[in-house]
């Protein structure tokens, strides 16, 4: 007797309407690859970043350091210089730019409104992508790493991601040639600029430092790598974050964002100021006076986008909060904290365009804050809130406890706050005695002010830590329980019908209910 | 049937907060509205009060210093004067015979000495030997990947000293150097070497074992001027 | 944004902003500083700064390889802009003449320009190292130094490098490279602990790290000028 095959009931969270379903169903596996990925690299870069976190402070402070301590000086492996750069890569690259990726995918698909092709062409990016990551990482801890801030990976790591990300900017091509007119969202102007830009950045920055320096380069490298740290965050990771808040923000709400006509504004006066910040670096060193003049004044201006962005985004957060009640639901509140530390980073970046801030703060642990607030505070807050949002809808599941997302909301909140107050303060006290114009002030005693602050550093990124492994250990809970599903779906329909089961996905469920 | 001992096809129920619904405000499906206001919203008076101090503090800036001379530093010299004589000039040395011979004295002078004699025996002279001014691929060999073994070189017989690589020890254009001046001192008139010349040797001998033996060299090419050196 | 510029157009302007930015902070400064090279002092045959010996170069991909660069800077700020002068970072014995005062002074991209891979440095959990050799005056201080930084610091939180040396059984007489170690430190009886090769290319670029020269650009831009050819 025919029955039509049982399909599961579509759980609800998937898209209702069937052009978003389709869209979503078509960069399913793309996306979910990158999160997954980006996930694991999270997990992998945090404890790195934990542990050499931990070696800035002598094994006096806790008596597990001993251990670490001992690691260190015995193997080269578990040496600060080396571990250090591993955990910032595996973040920078790992996490941030491959769950990056994934955004960019979905938000670029949704707002094409045409469902992608040859999602196979972006997989094999992600394939090559992670490898690049996972070698890279290894030559690091072999001893093969640049020592370039951001460009540690060595040159055979570094091509291979250069290749995938190719790959995926063919596919970003081929998606916005082919969007549908007369639909263009702002998240794809944000957009754009990112993928433009980190191709030029990450090869430039490649050919020009990695391996074996241009001869007779001398202080331009340090030039370079300024260029491509500053813009890393200014032109790949700040766009990406706004991109994806501009589209959830007003999509969560309802509500449209707030001084809408001063975007053009802002973001204009933000991909020409920002890149400047990097002569933050270069402060007082061997540069050429009206270089660095010229990027603190520009850098300085920065004022003007950050005011900008930060008053649309949150001040359309709150009022959004406040309509919704009990701030906005579980996810938006990540939205709202990544929007509000997009305009800590800003103002921290601003402390650093003053010149007199800068050469007290330039060899500090404030640089440090200032790495936290775009790399956590800002673009991984809001790369959290949206895989919570977008993982929901590509499988048709639900998260399976609000309670886990409540705590890791409140860990990364209480952490970046007391980053910025631990290491942000202990970079200003640190400075102090550096720059303490009595000689009889040493180093040493620079570095014993800057001890407790180290201390703390350590505590709060072991705070943010604890939050990102709920996530993590949340996020396999819930693809356990998913695979449960469908593996029973498949046992059970292969007694019934004695085939295997094809689940035909929640829009074909949709438009049979719909359609009855 | 087997399915209808198993009546659920769910797993258990997940721990299903209101806050976690498909109704719930992050979970709830909105479609996508235009995200900008179209409001003509002012901006706030202290944003401009802030914005012209920001200004102010930048344009602080400019002053103190000169910006635009080519050349000068951040924050100029940034120490003494100098103390000593400011009379005297002070010029670029972009000379390769200059920079050639500052490399030689400090490499080379110890076993072939600084006037280029050699030891009788065991470092052979720089004075009119065919190694010297003959092929610049061969001499560029022995530098990089040493010689060794029995020598011959105007007469005398050399051999019972080793001349090591400096392959790991000398960049290209600092080879390049010292063979331009080598071959332009002691009575030698031999043109100059490249640094492309000698990238080139690099990579052709690099799989080179050890040092080469003079046989190798002759090899490599015979006796007589560089193909490139034309009198 | 993209509306009222066409894809074209938009993708134009952001490539010029980018460009604008690369050539303002890279390419600009690269035409001022990308070429210097040594100086000569009229009537001395000396050229500075000269360059160290290809050891040192080794080092410098040590000193890469265990991120040293992400804790210690090699730049020497003027008193204008820091505290770096008054530390004694940029003081540096003038060897040329026992009489001169000390040469102290900030460091300039004429500094740099024998090194292969420069390590400005942004970070100063430890000292700067630009004279590092100035305060670690031969090899066998730095090397107990790099085996344990506590003996000097008790409050270092500079890593211990026992990775870079090898104890070992002494067979015959003590090895010359052998560190001299006491207390708690020191290797069982009937052993010694020496330095690897890494360890000595490591130690020779640092010992490499010294200032001590005035340059003509203390006292303003140096005009580079065209090389003298030599008869």
């Amino acid at each position: 007797m025919a029955t039509s095959p049982p399909t599961i009931a579509t759980q609800g969270y998937a898209s209702t309407d069937p052009e978003l379903a389709a869209i979503d169903s078509s960069v399913r596996w793309p996306v979910m690859a990158c999160f997954l990925t980006a996930v694991h690299w999270m997990v992998v870069g945090t404890f790195f970043l934990v542990y050499a976190s931990s070696l800035s402070h002598p094994q006096d402070t806790f008596p597990i350091l001993g251990l670490f301590v001992s690691l260190s000086d015995n193997f080269s492996m578990f040496t600060y210089g080396r571990i250090w750069p591993a955990a910032i890569d595996a973040l920078v690259y790992g996490w941030a730019t491959t769950g990056g990726l994934g955004l960019a995918i979905w938000i670029l698909a949704r707002t094409s409104h045409v469902p992608v092709r040859s999602p196979a062409t972006l997989l094999t990016a992600v394939v090559f992508w992670n490898l690049g990551i996972a070698v890279g990482l290894i030559g690091i801890f072999l001893g093969d790493s640049n020592s370039v801030e951001m460009l540690e990976f060595p040159s055979y790591a570094a091509w291979t991601l250069w290749l995938a990300y190719a790959l995926f900017a063919l596919w970003a091509v081929v998606t916005w040639l082919s969007r549908r007119p007369g639909h263009d969202h702002v998240a794809q102007s944000w957009l754009l600029v990112a993928l433009f830009s980190f191709p030029w950045l990450f090869g430039g920055g490649s050919v020009l430092l990695d391996g074996k320096p241009l001869a007779g380069s001398g202080v331009v490298q340090e030039l370079i790598s300024a260029w491509y740290v500053h813009g890393l965050y200014t032109l790949w990771f700040a766009p990406l974050g706004l991109a994806l808040l501009y589209y959830l923000i007003p999509k969560m709400s309802g509500l449209p964002i707030r001084y809408g006509t001063k975007t053009q504004v802002a973001f204009w006066t933000w991909i020409i100021f920002a890149p400047w910040t990097a002569v933050h670096d270069l402060v007082g060193g061997p540069f050429p006076a009206e270089t660095v003049s010229t990027g603190l004044i520009l850098s300085g201006l920065i004022f003007l986008p950050v005011a900008l962005i930060g008053m649309s985004l949150v001040g359309t957060a709150f009022e959004a909060e406040k309509k919704h009640g009990s701030h906005g639901g579980i996810v938006f509140p990540f939205l709202t904290l990544s929007a509000a530390c997009f305009v800590l980073a800003g103002i921290a970046e601003q402390i650093l365009s003053i010149r007199s801030a800068n050469e007290l703060l330039r060899f500090t642990m404030f640089r440090e804050c200032n790495l936290f607030l775009w790399l956590y505070g800002f673009f991984s807050f809001g790369l959290m809130g949206g895989i919570y949002y977008i993982v929901p809808r590509l499988l048709d599941f639900s998260w399976r406890s609000a309670t886990l997302i409540r705590a890791h909301y409140y860990a990364s909140l209480y952490g970046i706050l007391l980053v910025i107050a631990m290491v942000g303060f202990g970079g200003f006290m640190q400075g102090l005695a550096l720059e303490n114009p009595d000689p009889q002030v040493t180093i040493d005693i620079a570095d014993q002010n800057a001890l407790n602050f180290h201390i703390a550093s350590t505590l709060c990124v072991s705070l943010i830590a604890l939050g990102s492994g709920v996530f993590a250990l949340h996020l396999g809970w819930m693809l356990l329980n998913w695979v449960n599903i469908r593996v029973r779906a498949n046992r059970l329909a292969s007694e019934i019908l004695h085939e295997p089961y094809e689940p035909e996905g929640p829009a074909a469920a949709v438009k049979k209910e719909v359609g009855a | 049937m087997k399915h209808e001992e198993n009546p659920d096809l769910l797993p258990p129920e997940p721990v299903h907060t209101d806050a976690l619904k498909p109704g719930a405000p992050d979970f709830v499906e909105t479609p996508d509205i235009e995200p900008l206001s179209k409001e003509r919203e002012p901006l706030p008076v202290w944003l401009y009060l802030i914005c012209g101090f920001a200004l102010f503090m930048a344009g602080s800036s400019f002053t103190g210093f000169e910006i635009f001379g080519q050349g000068l530093l951040d924050q100029g010299p940034g120490g003494p004067v100098l103390a000593s004589s400011s009379s005297t000039q002070t010029a670029e040395v972009t000379d390769p015979l200059a920079l050639g011979k500052k490399i030689y004295s400090g490499n080379c002078a110890n076993c072939h000495h600084a006037d280029g004699a050699g030891q009788p025996g065991m470092y052979p002279p720089m004075g009119n030997s065919a190694l010297v001014v003959g092929s610049k691929e061969r001499l560029a060999a022995i530098l990089l990947q040493g010689l060794a073994g029995p020598l011959t070189v105007n007469g005398g017989s050399y051999g019972s000293a080793v001349m090591p690589a400096w392959n790991s020890v000398l960049t290209d254009d600092k080879i390049a150097n010292v063979m331009t001046y080598i071959r332009a001192t002691w009575g030698n008139k031999a043109n100059a070497a490249s640094e492309d010349e000698v990238t080139k040797a690099r990579t052709k001998f690099a799989s080179h074992p050890a040092a080469f033996t003079q046989a190798e060299l002759l090899q490599i090419a015979p006796d007589g001027p560089d193909p490139s050196d034309k009198k | 944004m993209i509306s009222p510029l066409t894809t074209r157009g938009f993708f134009l302007l952001i490539g010029g902003i980018f460009l604008f930015t690369w050539f303002g902070l890279v390419v600009l400064p690269w035409s001022y500083l990308g070429h210097l090279a040594p100086i000569q002092e009229e009537g001395s045959s000396d050229i500075t700064p000269w360059d160290a010996p290809g050891t040192a170069h080794q080092g410098e991909h040590i000193y890469a390889a265990e991120g040293c660069v992400y804790c210690h800077t090699q730049q020497v700020r003027p008193a204008s802009s820091g505290a770096d002068i008054i530390r004694g970072w940029g003081t540096a014995k003038d060897d040329s003449d026992d009489k001169a005062p000390p040469i102290v002074r900030r460091t300039y991209p004429r500094d740099y320009i024998w090194q292969g891979q420069v390590f400005l440095g942004n970070s100063r959990e430890g000292a700067d190292l630009s004279n590092v050799a100035e305060r670690f005056t031969d090899a066998a201080s730095l090397y107990r130094y790099l085996y344990d930084p506590y003996i000097l610091n008790p409050h270092s939180s500079m890593p211990a490098y026992h990775f870079l040396f090898i104890e070992r059984k002494i067979s015959g007489l003590p090895s010359q490279d052998a560190l001299a170690l006491i207390g708690d430190d020191a290797p069982p009886a009937g052993y010694e602990i020496v330095p690897t090769d890494e360890a000595k290319s490591l130690v020779a670029y640092l010992l490499s790290l010294k200032k001590n020269y005035h340059l003509p650009d203390e006292k303003g831009p140096v005009p580079a000028t065209p090389a003298t050819p030599q008869p």
